[in-house]
């Protein structure tokens, strides 16, 4: 077996894979936890906002989306170390580690806005727009890193 | 009865909506990155297993994107007529 195929090859390999989804799942947890929070203290009062403010947990769910399509992409192109280079592994643990922290980042931020402008929406409807913008600016953090996965993918 | 009940949406049409925006959202992109993979990509245009994957992944994403503005314009439209006040004796 050449020196450019070792046995352990596939292991960057799958653990980008895994760091892809569990990372993502991890921000995307907790955006979704935290702005619940925010939804289930404002909703006492204003239940017809929950449509709304519905919205924070949706972005922070496709967020995990993000990981998954990575994940799939790397899982996809994983085969036995003999036609696996260990710089393929390495590339794809850098796609997954890319698109994983990026997509904590992106989750955390979702989460805490989230909480904050669904609170806020319930006293002044007017922020909602704001919140939306600040929601997406929130979860472009995410598509960057999915972007440069990808990128990293086709090397 | 709570104040200002008259002006919402029944629980159960705004529980029906939001379960199919949401079913939209989650597996309308999954779906369409196999579907696009295995039927446009790789029987139609044959392209090589990379390429293929890529194309698909932006696919994914990008009707993705589309179901989520498609959700937040309708929330944003849904509350965006102002309820006329309720008459109360």
């Amino acid at each position: 077996m050449a020196e450019n195929n070792p046995i352990y090859g596939p292991f960057f390999g799958v653990m980008g894979a895994a760091s892809a989804i569990i990372f993502s799942a991890l921000g995307a947890a907790y955006g979704t936890a935290k702005s619940g929070t925010g939804i289930a203290a404002m909703s006492v009062m204003r239940p017809e906002l929950i449509m709304k403010s519905i919205i924070p947990v949706v972005m922070a769910g496709i967020i995990a989306i993000y990981g998954l399509v990575v994940a799939v992409l790397i899982a996809g192109a994983l085969q036995e170390p003999a036609n696996y280079p260990l710089y393929k592994g390495f590339i794809h643990l850098g796609a997954g580690l890319a698109v994983g922290f990026s997509g904590l980042a992106a989750g955390f931020a979702i989460g805490i806005v989230g909480d904050a402008g669904v609170r806020g929406t319930a006293q002044q409807p007017r922020l909602f727009v704001g919140m939306i913008l600040i929601l997406i600016f929130a979860e472009v953090l995410g598509l960057y890193g999915l972007i440069v996965a990808i990128y990293l993918y086709t090397k | 009865m709570i104040e200002g009940r008259a002006n919402e949406l029944p629980d159960f049409q705004v529980f029906r909506t939001v379960i199919k925006y949401c079913m939209v959202i989650i597996i309308v992109p999954v779906l369409s990155f196999f579907v696009a993979k295995s039927i446009l990509f790789d029987g139609v245009l044959r392209l090589d297993p990379i390429n293929s994957s890529v194309y698909s992944a932006v696919v994914a994403v990008v009707v993705l994107h589309v179901a989520l503005g498609l959700y937040i314009f309708k929330a944003y439209s849904e509350t965006e007529k102002d309820p006329k006040p309720v008459k109360k004796d």
